[in-house]
C-alpha cells in the first residue's frame, strides 16, 4: 500500500536525483548523499528505497548502456515524475509548518 | 588500502548471488575509488538486501526452502551417525561374502574423502537441477545420496574386522558430515537458484532470488 509521505531517506533521495540532474544513477545519487547530505550511504539500501519510489510512482527509470568500467553493466537513471515533485514540495511545507514558531530551535546551536 | 581491482571473491559474490545489475555496476564502477573494506560492507549489505526481498517477494518459498534444508540437515546426521552405525551392526551379526570382501583398500582409507565428496557434488548438483520442483524427491535423493556415500566408503575402505566402529571418533563422523554436507551444497550451489524463478515472474529490477 502507498504512502503518501515521504522518510527522510526517500526524502534525501529524491532530493539528490533532482540535484543530479541527467545522470543520476545510482553511483552519482550516492556521493551528493554524502557529499551533501552528510551521511553514510549503502547503496543496496539506495535501490531497495528507488524500487519502493518507482512502485509509488514518485520516480521513474530507464536502463543506459553497459560501460566497460562498470564490468559491462548497464546504468540506470532516475527521473522524479510529477507525483515525486509534488511529494517533496508536501513534505517540505509539512515539515516547514513543524519548524515554524520553535523557540527552542532559535539562535542556539544545538 | 585501495579496492581499484576489487576482491575476485567478494565480485563474484555479487554475480552470483545478486540480480540487480545496475546496483552490481554502480559497485564496480565505485570499488575504484573506494577502500577494499568499503566495498565488502557494500557486498554484504546487498547480500542482506537481496535476501529481504526475496523472503517479503516469495514467504511461501521460503518457508518450503527452509523446511526442505531442515530436512536435508537431519539428512547429514543420518547419514553421519545412523548409517554408520548401521552398517557397523551389520557387519558384526552377518558373515555374508560381501561383507568378508569389504574393505579392499583398507589400506587407501585416507583417500576414502575423495568419493565421498565426489558423490555429495553431484548429489548436490542433480538435486540443485530439479528441487525447486520437485521438492520431495529432492530429500529422498538426498537421503539416497547420503546412504549410498555411507556405502561405498564402508565397502570399500573399512576392513572387516570384528568390533571395527565404521567411523570411530564423534571428531570423524563430524568431520564426515561436514565433508558430505560442504560436497553438496557445492553441487547445489553449481546451479543457479535464480533460474527458475526468474522464469516464472515478469522482468524487473527487482531482486527476485534466495541464496
Amino acid at each position: 500500500m502507498a504512502r503518501d509521505y515521504l522518510t527522510d531517506f526517500e526524502l534525501m533521495i529524491l532530493l539528490s536525483i533532482l540535484r543530479v540532474g541527467d545522470e543520476a544513477y545510482g553511483v552519482p545519487i550516492a556521493r551528493e548523499m554524502e557529499t551533501t547530505g552528510g551521511r553514510t550511504v549503502v547503496l543496496s539500501a539506495v535501490y531497495t528505497a528507488l524500487d519502493r519510489l518507482e512502485e509509488n510512482g514518485l520516480v521513474s527509470s530507464s536502463m543506459g548502456d553497459p560501460t566497460p568500467e562498470r564490468g559491462g553493466r548497464a546504468k540506470r537513471f532516475f527521473r522524479v515524475t510529477p507525483a515525486g515533485l509534488k511529494a517533496v514540495r508536501q513534505t517540505r511545507k509539512a515539515l516547514t509548518q513543524l519548524w515554524t514558531g520553535l523557540t527552542q530551535l532559535e539562535g542556539g546551536r544545538s | 588500502m585501495s579496492a581499484r581491482h576489487p576482491s575476485p571473491l567478494a565480485v563474484t559474490l555479487l554475480d552470483r548471488v545478486v540480480v540487480n545489475e545496475a546496483l552490481k555496476g554502480d559497485l564496480v564502477e565505485s570499488a575504484t575509488e573506494r577502500s577494499s573494506a568499503w566495498f565488502w560492507q557494500q557486498v554484504f549489505f546487498a547480500l542482506l538486501a537481496q535476501t529481504i526481498s526475496g523472503v517479503k517477494a516469495t514467504p511461501r518459498v521460503t518457508t518450503e526452502a527452509v523446511l526442505v534444508a531442515t530436512a536435508m540437515l537431519t539428512l547429514i546426521g543420518f547419514n553421519a551417525v545412523v548409517v554408520a552405525n548401521l552398517l557397523t551392526q551389520l557387519l558384526l551379526l552377518n558373515d555374508a561374502g560381501w561383507i568378508l570382501a569389504s574393505g579392499r583398500f583398507a589400506g587407501w582409507q585416507i583417500y576414502a574423502a575423495a568419493p565421498l565428496f565426489a558423490i555429495a557434488v553431484l548429489s548436490g548438483r542433480a538435486i540443485g537441477a530439479f528441487h525447486r520442483e520437485h521438492r520431495v524427491w529432492a530429500i529422498l535423493g538426498y537421503g539416497l545420496s547420503a546412504s549410498m556415500a555411507a556405502f561405498v566408503n564402508f565397502y570399500l575402505f573399512v576392513p572387516s574386522v570384528p568390533l571395527q566402529p565404521f567411523i570411530p571418533s564423534p571428531a570423524q563422523q563430524t568431520a564426515v558430515a561436514l565433508l558430505f554436507a560442504g560436497g553438496l551444497f557445492i553441487g547445489i550451489s553449481s546451479r543457479s537458484t535464480c533460474e527458475s524463478l526468474s522464469s516464472s515472474s515478469p522482468a524487473s529490477h527487482s531482486p527476485r532470488c534466495l541464496i
